[in-house]
């Protein structure tokens, strides 16, 4: 098999992350409506993302093959798909649940700091251990879960940043450091694995080649397991941490702007002399 | 005003002269004695230079030994990072940071004075290896095993690493005063979007100078116990690894780097625009990049490392990362040159200065392009390339802009204008001398001279090259010379400078110059990002009304200190604990010790104890019960002493049993994590018992409350590094 028929091929058109994908949309657009705008725009790549780690050959790679993938994996449903899919929600009907006590209570519970960020990055952490790693490849319950508690945790980690209702976010310093404490401890992770000569995921080590791909990634990628989790903890440790900086970048060009009085002094070069 | 009448403090009992420097904590004295003291230390190096370059002048060279060579290389980088670069950034830093943002000092003079006289003692320190027994030798990096006692019996190395942990305590220091100087002490309406951006960089360097100095100091210690204990992190052949140390380093090495820039960054972003007579061209993204740079140097470390083997992967992502930052870098470059298209450019020395180091660095950038990419690296790294590459950034970055700072600033320090003549001459000579000096070393590189080397054989090309450094190294001196004569001159006979004699824009420029003791008589209000402006200019911004003062909303002084001081600590507790890790739990594992977990983990409870203890009596002060605070202060400090005496007591059973450091890798990442926490539990009790102390005699005042709440965030901050330590150290290994 080569490269290219492998991305053509190993797909997983029969898995039940469809139905999770559209039953999300149907009620996307039952709760909020069919608007074309930024939202949608929101939501439908968030759907897009989501189906890319579980049905996408990312998802067949990670099912027993590469550890990498399966980090790829983590990344898109930790880091990616969740501020998208707070991206997509109304602000004011995110601002209407909230005065019911129990979405309010829920709210202060998981989504705010401190919590959230342990949420966020303890759960990347969690599904680390080998034992729960392992599991997580070998029984599908485990894996139904981990895909879950990845997206929950990480909706809990981005709710205190990127929050619908503007005055309920933390402060521009306080994103920041959140961000920036989230990427330290995410590096920490990566660099564990990038340099741990024993395995992270035991269950990589010895693949069931049931598709006949293990040559292709042998010979013609050259990943061995070694590589592969070295690979994983890279993935961990540099584009995990470009997804906070950029965050960081905007957030802090925005705190930036404030002053308006500036802009109008920019203009041209008028200067005392 | 006269430069004498500065020289008197108003006070009338206070001491004069001599006396009064010494025990002055006056921000702007401090500022002009680190200034001064990285003045002689360049100096010093700089000769160190000139001595190297005699003896590489012409091929096989007899001038200087071998041995003292590598002492003098080492001892150049570490005195021109050390004791120059950062004093540098330290004395504009103190300088400049409280008059620019409309303060009257520093948030904590005092712990300013001490942080600065740790930078003499360190210096002193390290030179005082010369006439002990001889210099450290092992390059400024320091690389183990060539450290280690086996490899390296003199003792320049323990100079070296001592003295490297008392100017790092120093730095840290001056670091966490100029955070919570810039959070709590800014002028009323200086939004932090309407900070300097000198003030942004300078913020964003302390940052980094807090997070990367503890992975130094962690590398430090453990080659002390090494060296002194006879342990083996760094020795391959007894179970170590080398590679740890270099690792180590280089999470300290690499921000380091952007330590010495970003200031400089902050200097031209003040100079260029003053000087085209516009304001900045994005100032925003300047601002906000430099919080990316300061996030990416932080991650990116392992580029220093591409020889050593580390694999496909780490190459590959380490190359990527590292292009990355020159993304931003390169951005605020045009930010610098739009800044001055369609200006109205004055050519002071300042700017000549500016615009050298446009030049300069953009060329050492480039060449740190090239380095970040694995398979260039391989072909030059530790060739001359390399040391061009550094001193392109290291020099025309850094020295290009720290002059350009001192001709622009000596005016407000000392109230009299340099030369413009002599800075002129200066500024041509040092930039014909630098780049005779360091434009042939790239080729020298390609053509495969080592660095790091006494002398050549008379290859083709070599020795030409050679002496044209040679002679551009004599012109720098010169050119230096020529500064000290310009300082010295116009200290006594330069033109008098009035207040602002720049027409500039910044605070700093509304005091007088020489500023008196308390810096303002009166902050002109801000209402931008150029004040001084706003004042020559009323009718720009009379509709803006002035902000409310925040001041009282802003975080209180001690919490943030005690905050950043923490996050210190985490870094350094995280460094030892991660090569607790590597070393035990990764290849190195050398079986289970024999460890009383039982033991341990009910003295565990009497300090977690202490936590709960602490709270309460927390409560207590809220509520205004003095006395209760005190009783459980005390009983809080009971159970600190109860865990330290179970440490001691474990201590004991384990070295008479026979586990020590020499013994196994894991008895010495076990004492080294261990004893340091101890150390802290104890340093933490000593706050304790000060703050109860003071509490009796009422000497904290109204602040009471603040105090301990910050005394507090540090006890509980130990608790915590207890529970990661108890985790991986006792329970990890029973998992």
């Amino acid at each position: 098999m080569t490269t290219s028929q492998a991305l053509a091929e190993l797909w997983r058109f029969g898995s039940p992350a469809w139905f999770v994908a559209i039953a999300a949309m149907a009620l996307y657009v039952w709760a909020f409506g069919f608007r074309m705008g930024r939202r949608m725009g929101a939501m439908l790549a968030a759907v897009a993302l989501f189906l890319i780690a579980t049905v996408s050959p990312v998802a067949v790679l990670a099912d027993g093959y590469l550890f990498s993938a399966h980090i790829v994996q983590h990344l898109l449903l930790l880091l990616l798909v969740p501020p998208l899919l707070i991206a997509a929600l109304p602000p004011a009907r995110v601002e209407a649940a909230l005065t019911r006590p129990s979405v309010r209570f829920a709210q202060d519970t998981f989504g705010r700091a401190p919590m959230s960020w342990m949420l966020g990055l303890g759960i990347m952490w969690l599904w680390h251990i080998p034992t729960l790693c392992s599991a997580s490849v070998t029984s599908t319950p485990a894996y139904v879960a981990q895909c879950a508690t990845l997206l929950a945790a990480g909706v809990a980690f981005y709710w205190p940043v990127v929050h619908p209702v503007r005055s309920e976010r933390l402060s521009a310093p306080g994103s920041i450091v959140y961000l920036f404490t989230g990427c330290l401890a995410c590096t920490l992770l990566g660099v564990l694995l990038t340099f741990a000569p024993v395995s992270a995921c035991p269950v990589y080590m010895h693949p069931v080649d049931t598709l006949g791909i293990m040559p292709l990634l042998h010979h013609g990628w050259g990943l061995t397991h070694a590589s592969d989790q070295q690979l994983g903890g890279l993935m961990m440790w540099v584009p995990a941490c470009m997804v906070y900086l950029a965050g960081i970048l905007v957030i802090a060009r925005r705190w930036l702007s404030e002053s308006n009085l500036d802009v109008v002094q920019g203009r041209g070069s008028h200067g005392v002399r | 005003m006269s430069l004498e009448a500065t020289l008197e403090p108003e006070v009338e009992a206070a001491p004069t002269g001599f006396v009064s420097w010494v025990t002055t904590v006056d921000h702007k004295r401090v500022g002009i004695m680190y200034l001064i003291t990285s003045v002689v230390f360049f100096a010093i190096a700089g000769i160190e230079a000139l001595l190297m370059r005699i003896q590489l002048a012409v091929p096989e060279n007899d001038f200087i030994a071998p041995e003292l060579y590598n002492q003098l290389f080492t001892m150049h980088g570490t005195t021109m990072v050390f004791l120059v670069g950062m004093p540098l950034i330290a004395g504009f830093g103190n300088y400049l940071v409280p008059l620019m943002i409309g303060a009257r000092d520093v948030a904590f003079p005092r712990l300013n004075a001490f942080s600065f006289w740790l930078v003499p003692f360190g210096g002193l320190m390290l030179h005082w290896s010369f006439l002990a027994g001889g210099a450290p030798n092992a390059g400024w990096f320091s690389y183990a095993p060539l450290t280690e006692l086996p490899f390296n019996l003199n003792e320049g190395v323990d100079y070296w690493l001592l003295s490297l942990l008392a100017l790092g305590i120093g730095s840290v220091g001056s670091a966490i005063n100029i955070i919570v100087t810039v959070v709590t002490l800014r002028a009323p309406g200086m939004k932090v979007s309407r900070m300097p951006l000198f003030i942004w960089m300078i913020f964003v360097t302390s940052i980094l100078i807090v997070l990367a100095i503890p992975a130094l100091n962690s590398a430090i210690v453990m080659l002390l116990v090494d060296r002194h204990l006879d342990a083996a992190f760094f020795l391959p052949d007894r179970g170590g690894s080398a590679v740890v140390w270099q690792h180590f380093f280089w999470v300290f090495g690499h921000p380091e780097v952007y330590v010495l820039i970003l200031p400089v960054f902050g200097m031209i972003s003040e100079i260029i625009p003053v000087f085209s007579r516009k304001p900045i061209f994005g100032y925003s993204f300047v601002a906000a990049s430099t919080v990316a740079i300061g996030i990416l140097s932080l991650s990116v470390w392992a580029h220093h490392m591409f020889a050593v083997g580390m694999g496909r992967g780490p190459d590959l992502f380490f190359t990527a990362a590292s292009l990355l930052i020159a993304v931003p870098t390169g951005v605020k470059v045009f930010n610098w040159s739009a800044t001055m298209v369609g200006g109205r450019i004055q050519f002071t020395t300042a700017m000549l200065f500016c615009i050298g180091f446009l030049i300069e660095f953009v060329i050492g950038g480039l060449s740190g392009v090239t380095l970040a990419s694995a398979p260039i690296d391989w072909q030059v790294t530790d060739s001359y390339y390399v040391v061009a590459h550094f001193h392109f950034v290291l020099f025309g970055g850094f020295v290009f802009g720290m002059a350009a700072g001192l001709y622009y600033w000596f005016p407000k320090i000392t109230g009299r204008m340099l030369s413009e003549r002599l800075g002129k001459w200066q500024f041509w000579l040092m930039l014909i001398g630098f780049n005779l000096t360091f434009l042939g070393m790239h080729f020298l590189g390609f053509m495969g001279m080592p660095r790091r080397v006494f002398t050549y054989p008379d290859l083709p090309g070599y020795e030409a090259l050679n002496m044209a450094s040679t002679v551009g190294t004599v012109v720098i001196a010169v050119s230096v010379l020529v500064m000290l004569y310009n300082i010295a001159i116009s200290l006594k006979r330069g033109e008098v400078a009035g207040d602002n004699p720049w027409n500039a824009w910044t605070l700093e420029w509304a005091a007088t110059s020489p500023p008196p003791e308390h810096n303002f008589e009166l902050v002109p209000p801000v209402r931008s990002r150029r004040p001084m402006f706003d004042l020559a200019h009323p009718e720009v911004v009379r509709d803006v009304p002035l902000p409310p003062d925040d001041a009282p909303k802003r975080p209180q002084a001690a919490i943030v200190s005690v905050v950043a001081f923490i996050a210190s600590e985490s870094m350094f507790f995280l460094m030892l604990l991660v090569a607790f890790v590597i070393y035990n739990f990764f290849e190195f594992g050398s079986g289970p010790g024999p460890l009383d977990i039982r033991r341990t983990g009910m003295f565990s409870v009497a300090l977690f104890a202490s936590s709960a203890t602490l709270f309460v009596a927390e409560r207590h002060l809220r509520r205004g019960n003095g006395g209760g605070a005190t009783t459980w202060l005390g009983i809080t400090m009971a159970l600190g002493l109860v865990f330290l005496a179970g440490q001691a007591w474990e201590y004991y059973d384990l070295i008479t049993a026979h586990f020590t450091p020499e013994g196994s890798i894991f008895a010495a990442t076990f004492f080294t994590t261990t004893g340091f926490h101890g150390f802290h539990v104890f340093a933490g009790l000593l706050a304790l018992l000060a703050v109860t102390l003071l509490r009796r005699n009422g000497g904290l005042g109204k602040n009471e409350e603040t105090i301990v709440k910050a005394t507090g965030y540090y006890w509980h901050f130990v608790d915590v590094v207890w529970v990661f330590v108890f985790s991986i150290i006792y329970l990890g290994r029973i998992l």
